[in-house]
C-alpha cells in the first residue's frame, strides 16, 4: 500500500512539473512576462507544444537505442539519421529549392532520414536477422559518411547557406504554420506509445539476445519494430526541429538514475521528462539574449550537462537507493 | 583491337594533360594589374573608371556585366592565394575577411604586390574605402568626384528627414533570411539606409551583431508598418510565405500588403547603394505616404 502511495506520489510530481514548466514557457518569451494577450500566446503555444513533442520523441528514441543496442552511449543519432537529415535539408539549402515552400527543407531532411535508415538497414542486414554490432557499424559509417558529403555542402555554399546549416544543425522549435507540428506530433506520439506497449520486450532484450529469445520474445521482430520506431520519430523530429543534441542521450540516462532500469516506467517518464526539460531550454533560448535568439542545442548541452554530472556524483555517493 | 584502344587513351591522356599544363591565361592590361577579392570593390573599381585593370575577382563579382568576364579568385571571405600569385598582380584589393585568411594573404603577398584591406559596413566606409582605392590606384580625381557625389546625396536625405520624430518613423522590419529569421542589426548600411529614408529599423533593437536571428515571436510584437525582403533568387510566392507565417496576419505590414522585395544591389557594399538609398523612402513609405508629412 505504502508503495503504491509513493508510486502515485511521484507519477503526481512529474504531471505537476510538466504543467508548472508548460505555464512558465507560455508566461515568458522574447516580448517579457505576457498572460492575457492572445495573438502571443498562441505563438508560444506553437513553440512550447513542437518543443514538447521533440523532447518526448528524442528522449524515447534515446532510450529505446540504449536498450535494443545494449549501449549506453547510443542516442537518436547513433545510428546516422542527423547525417543523413543533414545531407538532405543542405541539398535543399544549396540547391535554391526552399522558396518552393515552407515544407521543402522539412521534406528534404525527412528524405534524407529515411534513405538512411533504409540504407542502415540493408547494410546491416545478415540473413534474416540484423546482428546489433553490425547495425550500430552500419549506423555509425553511414552518419559518418552523409556528415562528410554535408560538410562537402557547407564548404561549396555560400556564407550565408553554411550560417543557415550550421543554425539548423544545433536545433530550434520556431513554429511558423500548425501543419507541419501536428504531422511530427502525431508520428511522435504513435511512437511513444508503440515503445510503451512493447516495453516488457525490451526490458528482456536489455538481458541479452540469447535470454529474451529463451523468454519467448521474438528477438528479430522486436529488434526490427524498434529500430524502426526509433528512426521514424527520429526522423520526424530532426526534419522539423534540426539536430537538437543531448536530449536524447541524457534524458533517459536521467531518468534511470532516478527510477531505476524498467523500461515499463522509463519509456513514460523519459517522454515527460524530455518534454520538460526542451520547453524549458527553449524558453532560455529565447529570452536570454532577446531579442536575439539562441540556438536550442547550445541550451540543452548548458542545461544538461551540469545537471547530468551532478547526478552522476549524487548516485556515486550512494545516495540513490 | 584492345591495343587500339589502349592506344587512343594514353595519347587522350597526354593531350589533356598538355592542355592543363599550358595553366590558366594570363590577362593582359596596360598600367596597374588589379585584383578584387569581393563583388563590392570590384564595383567600386568599375565606377572608379579601372574596369579594365582588374585581373581577376571574387566568384559571384557579377556587377557590371563586364566583370563576368574576368577570371576568378576563389570565393568572397575564401580566396586562392594561388591563383591570385599567378595573375600577377601589382595590387590586391580586400574586404575585412576573417583574420586568419587577412594574416595568410600579408604574408603570402609581402613583397609580391601592395595588398589594401578595406572596410564597407557602413555608407561612411564605402566613401572611405573609394578614397583609398582612389588613392592606391592613381584615381584620385575621379575618387572625390564620386565621393562628393555621394557624401552630397547623404547629407540631402539626413536633412530631408531630420525633424521626423522617432514615432512618426515608417517601423521597418529587413528580412535577410527566413531559415531562421534575420534581420539586420545596428551599424550596418541598411540600418542606416532605412534611418536616411525616414523610416526605423526595427532590428536596431537587437544590438551585438550585424545580422541578428531574432524570434518569430519578436517580429510580431515589432509590429513592423513595412517588411523588407532582401535575398538572392527568392523566386516569387515570398509574400505568400511571409504573411501565412503563424500570428505574422496582426503584423500591420501584413495586413497592408507592405512586403516589399529589394533588389539585388542591396546585397551589395558598393555604390550603387547610393542610387538606391533616394528611392528607398517611397518604397518604405508607400506611395507617398508620410514621405510629405510636415512639409
Amino acid at each position: 500500500m505504502n508503495e503504491k502511495a509513493a508510486r502515485s506520489f511521484r507519477i503526481g510530481a512529474l504531471v505537476a512539473s510538466l504543467a508548472l514548466v508548460v505555464f512558465l514557457g507560455l508566461a515568458i518569451g522574447p516580448s517579457g512576462w505576457c498572460v492575457n494577450d492572445w495573438t502571443i500566446l498562441k505563438l508560444r503555444l506553437g513553440s512550447v507544444l513542437l518543443a514538447a513533442v521533440a523532447g518526448a520523441g528524442l528522449s524515447v528514441a534515446g532510450a529505446v537505442l540504449q536498450g535494443v543496442l545494449r549501449n549506453p552511449l547510443a542516442d537518436p543519432y547513433v545510428l546516422g539519421m542527423s547525417g543523413g537529415a543533414g545531407l538532405g535539408y543542405g541539398l535543399v539549402v544549396i540547391s535554391g529549392a526552399v522558396w518552393l515552400g515552407s515544407w521543402v527543407l522539412p521534406a528534404g531532411a525527412f528524405a534524407g532520414a529515411l534513405a538512411t535508415m533504409v540504407l542502415v538497414y540493408l547494410l546491416a542486414k545478415t540473413g534474416r536477422t540484423i546482428p546489433v554490432t553490425t547495425l550500430l557499424l552500419a549506423g555509425v559509417i553511414m552518419g559518418a559518411m552523409t556528415g562528410a558529403m554535408l560538410m562537402f555542402i557547407v564548404s561549396i555554399g555560400s556564407y550565408e547557406q553554411m550560417h543557415d546549416l550550421l543554425w539548423w544543425m544545433l536545433g530550434n522549435v520556431q513554429v511558423t504554420d500548425w501543419k507541419l507540428p501536428l504531422l511530427v506530433g502525431v508520428a511522435t506520439a504513435v511512437g511513444v506509445v508503440l515503445a510503451w506497449v512493447f516495453s516488457r520486450e525490451l526490458n528482456v532484450m536489455v538481458l541479452g539476445e540469447e535470454e529474451a529469445s529463451f523468454l519467448g520474445v521474438r528477438v528479430e521482430l522486436a529488434k526490427k519494430l524498434f529500430f524502426v520506431v526509433a528512426s521514424l520519430m527520429t526522423g520526424a523530429v530532426v526534419s522539423v526541429c534540426g539536430l537538437i543534441g543531448f536530449v536524447g542521450l541524457i534524458v533517459p540516462h536521467a531518468v534511470r538514475l532516478a527510477i531505476g532500469p524498467d523500461n515499463r516506467k522509463l519509456i513514460p517518464a523519459s517522454a515527460v521528462v524530455g518534454a520538460g526539460f526542451l520547453i524549458l531550454a527553449n524558453t532560455f533560448a529565447q529570452v536570454i539574449i532577446a531579442p536575439r535568439v539562441l540556438p536550442i542545442g547550445v541550451v540543452t548541452a548548458f542545461l544538461g550537462g551540469p545537471f547530468f554530472i551532478y547526478l552522476l556524483r549524487r548516485r556515486r555517493k550512494g545516495v540513490w537507493t | 583491337m584492345r591495343v587500339w584502344i589502349a592506344v587512343i587513351l594514353v595519347v587522350a591522356v597526354i593531350l589533356v594533360g598538355l592542355a592543363l599544363l599550358r595553366g590558366p591565361q594570363l590577362r593582359q592590361v596596360s598600367g596597374q594589374r588589379i585584383v578584387s577579392l569581393s563583388p563590392a570593390i570590384t564595383e567600386i573599381l568599375f565606377e572608379l573608371g579601372l574596369g579594365e585593370q582588374i585581373v581577376g575577382v571574387s566568384e559571384h563579382s557579377d556587377y557590371p556585366p563586364a566583370a563576368r568576364q574576368i577570371p576568378r579568385m576563389g570565393k568572397y571571405g575564401d580566396p586562392n592565394i594561388e591563383l591570385i600569385i599567378r595573375a600577377k598582380p601589382d595590387l590586391v584589393v580586400s574586404q575585412r575577411i576573417s583574420p586568419d585568411k587577412i594574416i595568410l594573404m600579408q604574408n603570402e603577398l609581402a613583397g609580391v604586390c601592395k595588398f589594401l584591406l578595406l572596410k564597407v559596413d557602413t555608407l561612411a566606409e564605402i566613401i572611405e574605402s573609394t578614397q583609398q582605392l582612389a588613392q592606391a590606384s592613381g584615381t584620385i580625381e575621379r575618387g572625390q568626384e564620386l565621393t562628393d557625389r555621394w557624401q552630397k546625396k547623404i547629407e540631402e536625405m539626413e536633412t530631408r528627414y531630420a525633424h521626423l520624430a522617432e514615432e512618426d518613423r515608417v517601423k521597418v522590419y529587413v528580412e535577410v533570411g527566413a531559415n531562421p529569421l534575420r534581420t539586420c542589426g545596428p551599424g550596418t548600411y541598411l540600418s542606416q539606409m532605412i534611418r536616411l529614408a525616414g523610416g526605423r529599423n526595427l532590428g536596431d533593437a537587437a544590438t551585438g551583431s550585424l545580422w541578428p536571428i531574432v524570434s518569430s515571436e519578436t517580429v510580431v510584437v515589432w509590429n513592423p508598418q513595412t517588411i523588407l525582403v532582401l535575398g538572392m533568387k527568392r523566386t516569387g510566392g515570398f509574400k505568400e510565405q511571409i504573411s501565412s507565417r503563424l500570428g505574422w496576419d496582426n503584423i500591420e505590414a501584413v495586413k497592408n500588403g507592405r512586403i516589399v522585395e529589394l533588389p539585388d544591389a542591396y546585397q551589395r557594399q558598393g555604390p550603387r547603394l547610393f542610387e538606391e538609398a533616394e528611392k528607398l523612402a517611397q518604397i518604405i513609405a508607400g506611395q507617398g505616404r508620410r514621405s510629405s508629412k510636415g512639409e
